[in-house]
């Protein structure tokens, strides 16, 4: 079967404003995400991680190597084309919310499917569906500074959710969170995980790493490890990752 | 680093980085000082006021500086609080970083005198250079000596530096309370709270509808007299809270309206526009009004001007229909002889001068002062009432009256021509102290005099009757008590037009002025050349301050588009960021900014262009208070004016539509 999402060989250089020196971001990366997977991508600060989830994104453009989705490789998609493509196929969380003060919750949610151009009953049906499942019927009408950081940002899970994306890409969606938010958000990932829903998210919270089927660990720019979680629960799951935290702060890279 | 370098380096790069706000500041600011430094240079010119017929322009000068001085502080203070609004999170930042109040304050300090002493030497040394070439203007379109000597005042200076110094000291004080009052934190993050909603919403805006309804009543009705001031200014401010009150809740009903409809909100291309609009309504709504009322401002004061500077001849005809006229009491200029010695003597002189005088019309008439009540006529002293019914009459007999016009008119004894220099008389009948008088004939023209309609300042009435001696006993009539408002008087009147170059015409009238002095009986004389001196005078003065205040305006207008602009901007850029990872494209995104910023900047024009369609009266009744009744020439100019008031207005709306684009464009 072919893998939903495909990373060949990505490298990702950047070159200062002045010409000189040139930055490598992301040196030849390659991995695949199957369908119903949830992958968590860990890495320090600078180690490429940002980067890579905005190429995954399509918000910017790969030096080298290819993206490919469901066999599409990102380079065919008209730069015209591409926000339409990330609109239709890609469902955003961010560690900010990025939730519109001029919207209610309501329509902050139902946003990408007014771009898209949706009938107005099929956008009320998706949205009382979801509403429910993330338990924000209560605050539909209210807006964003009326409600807290973990009632926004299941309202910003909500609005990635409801164009019915291939895969959900999350941005460090615990970060701005306190932990009994961040729990319920991560349960909340794992529970849409379930239901089949593609999920890569990017963080630097072993805990929020620990809830992911598999963790990829990203230094300067490389792929250094990953873990799948096979039988383990998340508690094992936590130690592991820490553990393999531990080796990569150490210095196990090739880089040293 | 040494904070006596640190400090002011702080400061300079404060105005640096903040460019897009600072620079238009500045600009104004110099722009203020540079107009109110003309205004006063020429108030101080004290060799204006030795020039004949300079009076009304020193005056008009003198209300056009204390009306800058009055127009141009709060303008000022405005722009400022845009500034103060923007660098609060810099300075924030500066005092989280461990920069004491009292460094920030002293940054403020430095900043306030960097930018009075820059503005004030830019906008003094423009306009010294530029004082001289704009005194030649005005000279020459007041019909002043335009080699008048231009002497510059250090008076003029020292107002400058005062008045600007004290507006800059109060912008000062209020970017420092506003400092000082306000934690670092709140510095730092600006709120994002919506409005609070408008309550009673439909109830406010029918009021709103009904005061802009009373407002356009009243510049309907009113009409050109004693009260054709009070009835402007009512009329303006109703329209102006109108204005105000229809854009914040009329706008606000709108919105909501729409919002409540699925059908329209939910739709791609209103989606955004909608909920933003709504977001800000309130202060949008403040700041459409203000554009609206400035535009209205600006299309008035131009339309006023252009037709003060084009309908200058028809304003001086008005008053003389005739190029010269001269009144001699008849009891002193009662022979044939006289008339014709005085006719000859003109004739001679007029043959010396090289000129041709044609039309030359002789009549006499009775002058008497009535009381009108509807179609009769009664003596002022039995009567008591306020000034405004009281006319000037003047009989004249059916023979003066048919040479003059060249017409063969009959007349019954009971019968009488009438003519009203302003409102038609209608009556069919006339009552003159009880005695009645058919109407035969309203005459609508007569050569020696123009009528207006709308005049209601110069009511005067000619009476003419069949016979002399009717007329002399109505007018004994009409003066029995001794009050001198009501003595009659009898004139004999020379009217006549000349043909000729204008110094030659200027040199006949002098002469003919200087044998009057030894003419015994000469009442009073007029001379239509003297007459436009004196008109240029007064219009030259209001088509400056036209010309200037539209400009001061305009410069306003501007202003409040572009800073309102910029702040949207600054506000929209993470909206718009947000937007576009949601998945709008560049595309949806520019669309969607053109479509808000078309609705935002044209409503104020269309409505400026309605209250001025309805305002239209009132300023044909203003501009019928200088002698100007041309009606289609006001018409014209105000075509002309809409047209290219809205051709500026787009430009300063893609000018200042460029500055938001520039804002919200993300960064990549």
């Amino acid at each position: 079967m072919m893998a939903l999402l495909e990373v060949k060989n990505l490298n990702k250089i950047y070159t200062t404003r002045f010409g000189g020196t040139q930055v490598q971001a992301l040196d030849n990366i390659s991995f695949s995400v199957e369908k119903g997977e949830y992958v968590a991508i860990m890495g320090e600060s600078g180690s490429g991680k940002t980067t890579l989830l905005n190429l995954l994104a399509s918000l910017d453009v790969a030096t080298k190597g290819e993206i490919l989705l469901e066999g599409k490789s990102f380079a065919t998609i008209k730069p015209s084309a591409r926000c339409a493509f990330r609109r239709d196929h890609l469902g955003f969380v961010f560690q900010d919310f990025n939730l519109l003060d001029t919207f209610s919750i309501k329509d902050n949610i139902i946003l990408p499917l007014v771009l898209q151009g949706e009938k107005y009953e099929v956008m009320q049906k998706r949205l009382e569906i979801l509403a429910r499942q993330l338990n924000i019927e209560e605050i539909l009408p209210k807006f964003p500074y009326e409600v807290s950081g973990g009632q926004k940002q299941r309202a910003a899970v909500a609005r990635a959710l409801i164009t019915q994306p291939k895969i959900v890409l999350a941005d460090e969606p615990t970060g701005a969170l306190d932990s009994k938010a961040s729990n319920q958000l991560l349960e909340l990932f794992n529970e849409i995980n379930k239901e089949g829903q593609t999920i890569v998210m990017v963080t630097h919270s072993t805990r929020a790493a620990s809830h992911a089927s598999r963790v990829l660990f990203i230094k300067d720019g490389n792929l250094f490890n990953q873990i799948y979680r096979g039988e383990m629960n998340d508690k094992e799951m936590y130690r592991h990752i820490a553990n393999t935290l531990t080796v990569l702060q150490a210095g196990g890279g090739d880089n040293e | 680093m040494n904070k006596a370098v640190l400090l002011p380096k702080l400061s300079i790069n404060g105005i640096k980085q903040n460019s897009t706000v600072y620079v238009p500041y500045m600009l104004i600011t110099s722009f203020s000082v540079f107009v109110f430094f003309i205004f006063s240079a020429i108030c101080d010119n004290e060799i204006l006021y030795d020039l004949p017929y300079a009076g009304y322009v020193i005056i008009l000068m003198e209300v056009g500086r204390v009306l800058l001085g009055i127009i141009l502080a709060p303008i000022l203070f405005s722009t400022h609080e845009f500034l103060v609004k923007q660098r609060k999170n810099e300075l924030g930042l500066y005092n989280v970083l461990g920069l004491d109040q009292k460094y920030i304050s002293m940054i403020m300090c430095l900043e306030s005198i960097f930018i009075y002493i820059a503005t004030t030497a830019f906008g003094v040394l423009v306009a010294t250079i530029f004082s001289k070439l704009i005194y030649l203007l005005l000279l020459n379109i007041s019909g002043l000596p335009v080699d008048t000597e231009f002497v510059g005042s250090l008076r003029s200076y020292e107002a400058t530096i005062i008045y600007f110094g004290v507006i800059s000291l109060v912008n000062l004080g209020v970017s420092l309370w506003q400092i000082f009052i306000s934690k670092p934190i709140e510095l730092l993050k600006s709120s994002k709270k919506g409005e609070r909603e408008v309550k009673f919403l439909g109830f406010k805006a029918i009021i709103g509808f009904l005061i802009l309804a009373l407002g356009y009543y009243i510049a309907l009705i009113t009409e050109l007299d004693s009260m054709i001031f009070i009835h402007f200014f009512l009329a303006v401010m109703l329209v102006i809270w109108g204005t105000r009150s229809i854009f914040k809740t009329g706008t606000i009903a709108i919105l909501r309206w729409m919002k409540s409809r699925p059908s329209i909100y939910y739709k791609k291309k209103n989606f955004v526009t909608i909920s933003g609009m709504l977001y800000r309504m309130k202060r949008n709504a403040q700041g459409l009004a203000n554009i609206c009322i400035f535009s209205t401002m600006i299309i008035i004061t131009l339309i006023c001007t252009l037709t003060v500077l084009t309908g200058e001849d028809g304003a001086v005809r008005f008053n003389y229909p005739m190029d010269a006229e001269y009144r001699f009491s008849v009891s002193d200029f009662n022979t044939r002889e006289k008339q014709e010695s005085f006719k000859g003597k003109v004739e001679e002189i007029a043959k010396l001068k090289a000129v041709k005088v044609t039309d030359y019309k002789e009549f006499t008439f009775q002058k008497i002062k009535a009381y009108k009540k509807d179609n009769a006529f009664l003596n002022v002293a039995s009567y008591e009432e306020n000034r405004e019914d009281v006319f000037d009459i003047r009989f004249m007999s059916l023979a003066d009256y048919n040479r003059i016009e060249h017409e063969q008119q009959t007349l019954e004894k009971n019968e009488v021509l009438i003519f009203s220099k302003g409102k038609d008389f209608v009556h069919d009948e006339v009552i003159l102290e009880g005695k009645s008088f058919k109407v035969k004939k309203e005459l609508k023209v007569f050569t020696i005099e123009a009528k207006e309609e709308r005049n209601m300042v110069d009511e005067t009435y000619y009476i003419i009757l069949k016979e002399q001696e009717t007329i002399d006993a109505l007018a004994a009539k009409f003066s029995t008590s001794s009050s001198t408002l009501s003595q009659k008087d009898e004139l004999y009147n020379i009217h006549f037009n000349i043909e000729g170059t204008k110094e030659n015409k200027d040199l006949l009238i002098q002469d003919i002025n200087t044998y009057i002095d030894t003419t015994y009986g000469h009442r009073s004389s007029g001379y239509i050349e003297q007459w436009r001196q004196e008109t240029r005078s007064m219009n030259g003065g209001f088509i400056f301050l036209g010309i200037f205040f539209g400009i001061v305006f305009s410069v306003c207008l501007v202003q409040m588009m572009y800073y309102k602009q910029i702040t949207e901007g600054f506000e929209d850029k993470k909206s718009f960021e947000i937007l576009q990872q949601v998945g709008m494209s560049d595309e949806e995104v520019k669309a969607t900014i053109k479509r808000q910023i078309l609705i935002v900047f044209f409503l104020p024009l269309i409505f400026a262009i309605i209250h001025i369609i309805f305002g239209l009266q009132v300023v044909k009744n203003l501009l019928g208070v200088l002698n100007l009744y041309n009606d289609i020439l006001i018409y014209t100019c105000s075509g002309v004016v809409i047209i290219v008031f809205t051709m500026l207005y787009i430009s300063s709306y893609l000018f200042t539509a460029k500055a938001y684009y520039k804002i919200v464009k993300r960064m990549n």
